[in-house]
């Protein structure tokens, strides 16, 4: 009972650090986002605000086109996560479940595809669509993003898609199902929350991405909020305020949209299934 | 749910977003009636006010030309990968930047921008520019844009501090020495100098070369030969490394980047700090009354040999892709009249300097003792990366090695003890000869 009792003890402990551990960069981001310019060159900072002020968040929602650029990010992030799903899922699906010859060439190709850093692809995705005439158009940049989330997103969902078992397919095939219908009635269902975390990793990738929107997105009506805050950075004196309290406020969606798909996730995982 | 709902709804959330991006897409171009336009990118500087001045001067000349002017303030951290990509991609190139000479010069041999010399003669002749920008600015004596003002690094004083110890305001790199070790008191965290050699320390990079020019050492000649191991040199490496490590600067300053000299003022660690008026701007804060009250502000010291500054000189340079060059001189020209550049100065006084001769009479640089400081190292400041080599080559070399942030990793090993002067500038005469080799 006595070793029970300090197991639990522990456990709580353990816990309670890696909280600490993970919570700690949000708490201090929030803290430093209510703090005025001059109380974050203390000599010893300050655990909380000595003066708590709202004056960062006010400016950023007043006088810069922070908003403007949440709007813009999401519109991209949102289009582009579902596309590489719709796109993916089915990739994914014949790469786990078909037999063909070069399936091993095409997998690891998808891998390479996603290991490439942005910064060796950006000029030339910069060319691509500057040629088509979409540079500082977010149509542009919806027609980069998927270079970097349809590789993650299929190399994700293959071994996802591939532990669902088998003998659902076969049970469909034997009522009458076709593939097609076999892979979206059938398993995009019991891959659901595989799909949605997915979905929901494609969506931060584009959420705080910084390169390509850099050099693709010039005028400030179509920049993304990552540009937005780093316009916000003169010389060697960054507003940290500023910057932090926009860093709170872009969590935000990614927050909500964690905390909304996870009851799916959870469901999804229990959802249906065979009896072997 | 239905899987054909699902993927009907997929779709047609898809479709739905698709179409509202396109009520998000870059604004229509409005054409005016002499169908003539400019792009222009301008790096935005601290102040919002200054920046909604430019725009509405940019605005101005749209209306009295009726050209259209599609311009785009861009923060500096963000500038140059945008022209980059642009330059590289060959589309979408601005007509007019911002730049300045480190930049002209990262890209030799290949240079971006056109020969400006002759609208800045034209400048010159309406209205004089100091020596130090009309000269300082040329690059193989040609102007590859049009000075227009100038940034600068001045030195911060704790005056309170020094008058304890009976000392005045340092004049040389020696007083400044001395007054460092005098107020120290690293046991009550306090610290004379406020001098850091962090890795990616920027700042001080160019605090350190000027200390190394004024005492007479150069890392390249005239000629452009390598002089880094130079005596001179040598002594300002060792000069500094004695004050580290005799506590006259914070420990922790082998780990700063640029902002770890103002931050370390602003938390009232250190005595002496030489930074961008920057740090006068946030010393304006309320909270900082007190600080204020006990700063001084005063160009930088001289050393034994010399007072070189070094040039921050920025303006603004007409691409080669430029299709309507005298469009294009005109703006330049119209952003350089004396009224309203007079009035923009002001407004960004004393963070940048104005450039010009006859702003030594003008009340708003000569009444108020900061930007008549401001203004004095404008005047003075003819230094660049690699002065004093005089070829386009050596310039170039120097350039390029600066973004390595050499000087501050020589200093940093010898601080920390992980190299001594010599050897720590004999790697630097290394990768000076790689740079060199690069360039030719």
């Amino acid at each position: 009972m006595k070793r029970k009792l300090r197991n639990k003890i522990l456990h709580r402990i353990f816990i309670a650090l890696c909280l600490i551990v993970a919570l700690g960069p949000i708490y201090w981001m929030l803290n430093t986002s209510l703090k005025s310019e001059a109380e974050i060159y203390y000599k010893i900072p300050t655990l909380w605000p000595e003066h708590v002020t709202l004056d960062s968040y006010k400016y950023l929602l007043t006088g810069t086109n922070f908003l403007n650029g949440i709007k813009n990010s999401l519109i991209i992030a949102v289009f582009v996560s579902l596309f590489s799903i719709f796109v993916a899922y089915p990739a994914a699906y014949v790469l786990a479940r078909l037999q063909f010859k070069g399936k091993r060439v095409f997998s690891k190709t998808i891998l390479f595809m996603y290991l490439l850093p942005t910064s060796v692809l950006y000029i030339p995705l910069y060319i691509f669509v500057a040629r088509l005439g979409l540079t500082n158009n977010i149509w542009g940049i919806m027609l980069i993003y998927p270079t970097f989330t349809l590789p993650y997103v299929a190399w994700i969902l293959i071994p996802h898609i591939a532990s669902i078992s088998s003998t659902l397919e076969e049970a469909a095939y034997i009522d009458g199902c076709s593939k097609f219908q076999t892979m979206y009635r059938i398993i995009f269902p019991l891959a659901l929350p595989g799909i949605i975390s997915t979905t929901i990793f494609a969506f931060a990738m584009c959420w705080g991405e910084y390169l390509y929107a850099l050099v693709n997105l010039i005028s400030s009506e179509v920049q993304t909020f990552p540009l937005v805050l780093s316009g916000l950075i003169f010389g060697d004196m960054p507003p940290w305020n500023q910057l932090m309290a926009g860093a709170i406020m872009a969590s935000v969606p990614i927050l909500i949209i964690y905390m909304l798909a996870s009851s799916s996730l959870v469901g999804g995982a229990t959802a249906g299934g065979v009896k072997e | 749910m239905n899987m054909k709902k699902a993927t009907a709804m997929i779709i047609a959330a898809a479709t739905l977003t698709a179409s509202v991006c396109t009520g998000f897409a870059a604004a229509p171009v409005k054409t005016t009636s002499e169908d003539k336009e400019i792009t222009v990118w301008i790096e935005k500087v601290f102040s919002d006010d200054a920046n909604a001045m430019m725009e509405a001067r940019l605005q101005q000349y749209q209306e009295d030309t009726g050209i259209t002017v599609h311009y785009e303030m861009v923060s500096a951290t963000d500038f140059v990968t945008m022209l980059n990509a642009a330059i590289e991609a060959g589309s979408n190139i601005p007509d007019v930047v911002s730049m300045d000479t480190t930049k002209v010069l990262n890209y030799y041999p290949n240079i971006p921008a056109m020969d400006v010399s002759g609208l800045v003669n034209e400048i010159n002749e309406e209205r004089p520019y100091f020596e130090a920008s009309y000269e300082g600015t040329k690059i193989g004596g040609v102007h590859y844009y049009v000075p227009y003002y100038s940034s600068s690094c001045m030195m911060f004083v704790r005056k309170d501090k020094l008058e304890e110890q009976g000392l005045g305001i340092p004049a040389t790199w020696e007083e400044v020495f001395e007054a460092a070790l005098a107020v120290s008191n690293p046991e009550e965290d306090f610290y004379g100098l406020g001098m850091g050699c962090g890795e990616n320390d920027d700042d001080d990079e160019n605090t350190f070369r000027q200390m190394i020019w004024n005492a007479g050492g150069y890392l390249l000649d005239a000629d452009g030969a390598i002089t880094c191991e130079d005596p001179a040199v040598v002594d300002t490496v060792d000069k500094w490394a004695e004050l580290y490590k005799a506590g006259a600067v914070p420990e922790d300053a082998v780990t700063w980047d640029a902002g770890g000299n103002n931050g370390s003022y602003l938390a009232g660690r250190t005595a002496i700090v030489l930074n961008a008026p920057t740090l006068y701007n946030a010393l304006q804060a309320e909270e900082y009354k007190e600080l204020l009250e006990n700063t001084v502000v005063v160009a930088p010291p001289v050393g034994a040999d010399n007072g070189v500054y070094m040039n921050f000189n920025r303006g603004f340079s007409i691409m080669n892709a430029c299709e309507d060059v005298d469009t294009a001189s005109d703006l330049i020209k119209y952003l350089c009249e004396k009224a309203w550049y007079d009035e923009y100065m002001n407004g960004i006084a004393p963070v940048f300097a104005p450039l010009f001769e006859d702003e030594l009479e003008n009340p708003t640089w000569t009444e108020d003792a900061v930007n008549a400081e401001v203004l004095k190292y404008a005047q003075n400041a003819s230094g660049y990366y690699g002065y004093p080599v005089s070829t386009i080559e050596g310039r170039s070399a120097a350039a390029k090695h600066y973004f390595t942030f050499p000087v501050v990793k020589a200093f940093n090993q010898v601080a920390t003890g992980s190299a001594s002067a010599q050897s720590a500038l004999e790697n630097m005469k290394y990768d000076l000869e790689d740079f060199t080799a690069m360039v030719q």
